[in-house]
């Protein structure tokens, strides 16, 4: 669909960076706030330079107040800007939860206001950052009808849905994998694009089980596929990238397909969003499966602090086609 | 593999138990640690989980039969897994009879004790088993019009997977004569390449059963055989143990021959043998109980209002009781044998709780350690947990003494049986005023007797006098106010 610069590969980061700066280049409109994202250029650099090119009064630098950021956010929203907020880590969202849950995502439903903000914040487990740095937060918001949630898998997801997001007219949560940041490179067309929100994609076409994932998880699923096929077991791996709305049609074909599927899930275990494709695969696809439904996620637990730990918290390659292995010998 | 199921040791001294209910049957589909039996002790009742996952391939011991501690009761296939059909065809009687008791040389007394026939007792054929089928191989079996006990399977334990079924559709088509027509006529033709399951067209075909329903019904299997009439008392001893003997006949007009519960027979053997073993002594004290009284009609409002139940008397006396068994190790024993007796660093104190049917034993653990308000506590929630059937084994065993409090339903004074393996057993009776000497004047007081039988193997009634001395010196200067200040 587009012509790609072979010499540079992007990364996870940087295609968030992008996005940022070329939408805040193209939209007068777009403005960021958040905490040290100025001088300091954001706890991870996602913004270095961005305040010497556009100023303070788009870049604004925030006190730790999430509830009163995120509050001033809407207001602006509410006014006609389009203002991008991080949040230093996903975990601190839950500091704005209620300009978030009861200001932003009612807001049109109330009044037909638009509210076209995003707020965006590195989340995800295995940095060894423990309980409060590691955290998957995406299903809180899932449940909140009035907002959207993104998890991007993949640097060009990420610089595409982030972009979609901020031109979005609804307030779109952003959660960008930490661990993905540096880790995880590819080569982005050179020329503007978007990637739809809602939309999954099959990342890895296959036969015989059905991966439904996001996130960092999407690496995960792709390993295990690759070592599955190498026992003759043929995986689709579907990659969610937006987590709500969910893309039903993508899931329920790839099951179709496969007749079985696995869950693979970051979050925690239970009420996670592999119970809502689970529930959905049951509901509307019942009568193509011809084996369980599998979760493998995390335990219903925090994010440990020792390493040994977060290792066996964290769904790993292993566990995947541990699950795999049931399936298709089903 | 197969993994057997064995009866546990429900408590120290418990050497057999009976099988109450299965929960599953042969051919059945077992979850580890889903319940799978249901047995009895002369501890308590439980449900057992299973040890594995699998299929229950045999039962070994089966309802009312008594087994002892580790016999098999029954067999469980780790290899197969949920819905797959039984590995081998089982002959039907062996799967479905009962536990034929072992023919017996004395002659029948009457023809009813001859063993049933087993031929007409044989189940109907059933229709051939296909096993799980999921869901999608049951819609390309609907849209196929596949009969799917000819479809070979090879999925786990046999189970027809989808590729399987679309195997047999190839392998059908060349010659496949036309199928019984469908009852709407548009039904789409079967195409020569094989369908992937999502691209077969949705279809509705209005009225056709699944194919499951078409199979003939089986039919309802045969009423038990009646209980021929009971014969006259029957020598007990002729039978196998295991098997329950028939009820006898009346022997007088107006008199009913009813079973005697499960946990009353538990109960009966285990009191029998119980004055077997311990050369049982009584002693009692008088013990005035206005003190405590006193303290508890300050505090009970106000407990009753935060802890939801009543304040009673026995949390008290439970309190008084362990602060002597601290004091007379002896009291708080276990004979091991001739030679040797257990003697514990901590009381784990029985709280006899009458239930319906009977009489159990919830042990409070480590009861030395607890408060009056947790002691009361502890007892309420055992007692609670007894009545309402939720005890686990752990609840019943590993006491090192007893208490019992038939004073709550009016008893002035008995004299207990001792629980084994205790060495003694105090009995709480009914508290009421009565008049007794003080100094030299008569006054009115809360009184009550505290009967303790002991075991007179171990303790003398010198050691039994002075430990019931303690107690009683307890309630009557013990000052409670401190611990009740909590929940006032």
């Amino acid at each position: 669909m587009s012509t790609r610069n072979d010499q540079k590969e992007t990364s996870y980061i940087d295609a968030i960076s992008q996005a940022l700066w070329e939408e805040m280049e193209r939209d007068p409109g777009v403005f960021m706030m958040g905490e040290d994202i100025g001088i300091y250029g954001g706890a991870f650099k996602v913004t270095q330079g961005f305040i010497d090119h556009f100023g303070p009064e788009r870049i604004i630098e925030t006190p730790i107040a999430e509830e009163g950021f995120i509050g001033m956010a809407v207001g602006a929203a509410l006014m006609g800007m389009r203002p991008v907020v991080e949040v230093q880590y996903a975990d601190f969202i839950s500091c704005g939860w209620d300009q978030i849950v009861n200001t932003a995502a009612k807001m049109h439903y109330r009044t037909r206001e638009a509210v076209p903000m995003v707020i965006r914040g590195p989340s995800g487990a295995g940095l060894r950052a423990g309980p409060f740095h590691s955290q998957s937060p995406e299903g809180w918001f899932a449940h909140v009808p009035g907002l959207k949630v993104i998890v991007p898998g993949t640097p060009y997801d990420a610089k595409g849905l982030l972009k979609a997001a901020i031109r979005d007219n609804n307030p779109v949560i952003y959660f960008e994998h930490k661990y993905l940041y540096r880790r995880l490179k590819e080569v982005l067309p050179t020329e503007d694009y978007t990637v739809p929100i809602g939309k999954a994609d099959v990342q890895r076409a296959g036969d015989d089980v059905t991966i439904v994932t996001y996130g960092a998880m999407l690496q995960t699923a792709m390993e295990a596929a690759s070592k599955a096929q190498e026992k003759g077991i043929s995986v689709e791996v579907v990659d969610l990238r937006t987590i709500y709305p969910l893309d039903k049609e993508t899931i329920l074909n790839s099951v179709a397909k496969t007749n079985k599927a696995i869950m693979l899930y970051e979050d925690t275990r239970t009420l996670g969003i592999g119970a809502e494709v689970s529930a959905i695969i049951a509901e509307e696809g019942f009568e193509n499966l011809d084996g369980p439904i599998i979760r493998v996620s995390s335990p219903d637990a925090p994010v440990p602090y020792s390493p040994p730990l977060e290792d066996f918290f964290l769904p790993q390659v292993d566990d995947v086609l541990a699950a795999i292995d049931k399936l298709s010998a089903y | 593999m197969t993994v057997a199921l064995t009866m546990p040791r429900l408590g120290e001294t418990v050497t057999e138990g009976t099988v109450i209910r299965w929960l599953k049957k042969e051919g059945d589909f077992v979850n580890k640690d889903e319940n799978i039996v249901e047995v009895s002790t002369a501890k308590v009742e439980t449900e057992i989980p299973a040890p594995s996952s699998g299929k229950v391939s045999k039962i070994v011991a089966h309802e009312d039969e008594t087994v002892p501690v580790g016999a098999e009761l029954a067999e469980i296939d780790e290899t197969a897994v949920p819905g797959a059909p039984p590995a081998e065809a089982k002959p039907p009687e062996e799967a479905e009879a009962p536990p034929a008791p072992t023919p017996t040389p004395a002659p029948a007394p009457a023809p009813a004790a001859a063993p049933a026939a087993p031929p007409e007792a044989k189940p109907p054929e059933k229709a051939p088993e296909v096993g799980f089928i999921s869901p999608v191989v049951r819609k390309l079996a609907r849209e196929h019009d596949i009969d799917l006990s000819k479809v070979t399977g090879t999925g786990a334990s046999g189970r027809i997977t989808r590729q399987d079924v679309e195997r047999y559709i190839e392998l059908q088509k060349p010659a496949a004569p036309a199928p019984p027509k469908p009852p709407i006529a548009e039904a789409p033709p079967v195409s020569l390449a094989p369908m992937p399951a999502a691209k077969v067209p949705e279809y509705e075909l209005p009225g056709v059963p699944a194919v499951e329903a078409e199979r003939p019904a089986a039919p309802a299997p045969p009423a038990e055989a009646a209980p021929a009439a009971p014969p006259k008392p029957a020598p007990a001893e002729a039978r196998p143990p295991e098997v329950a003997p028939p009820p006898a006949a009346p022997a007088y007009p107006g008199e009913r021959i009813v079973p005697i519960p499960h946990l009353r027979r538990e109960i009966s053997k285990h009191m029998v043998n119980s004055k077997r073993v311990s050369a049982h002594v009584t002693a009692i004290v008088e013990v005035d109980m206005t003190n405590v009284a006193k303290q508890r009609e300050q505090a009970k409002e106000a407990f009753k209002k935060r802890e939801g139940f009543s304040l009673t008397y026995l949390p008290f006396v439970a309190k008084a009781a362990i602060d002597a068994l601290l004091n007379f190790p002896t009291l708080n024993a276990r004979i091991v044998d001739e030679h040797n007796m257990a003697l514990h660093d901590y009381v784990n104190l029985g709280i006899a709780v009458a239930v319906e049917d009977g009489l159990i034993v919830p042990v409070i653990k480590g009861a030395d350690g607890m408060s009056l308000i947790g002691l009361a506590r502890a007892i309420h929630d055992l007692a609670d947990k007894a009545r309402s059937e939720r005890l686990s084994p752990d609840d019943v065993t590993g006491s090192t003494f007893t208490i019992t409090n038939p004073g709550s339903f009016g008893s002035v004074i008995q004299t207990p049986i001792i629980n084994q393996p205790n060495v003694a057993i105090l009995s709480l009776e009914m508290i009421q005023r009565r008049p007794i000497v003080i100094d030299e004047a008569i006054a009115i007081r809360q009184m009550v007797f505290m009967p303790l039988s002991y075991d007179h193997r171990l303790i003398d009634g010198a050691v039994a006098a002075q430990f019931l001395n303690r107690i009683k010196h307890n309630l009557e200067t013990w000052d409670f106010s401190p611990e009740l200040a909590k929940v006032m």
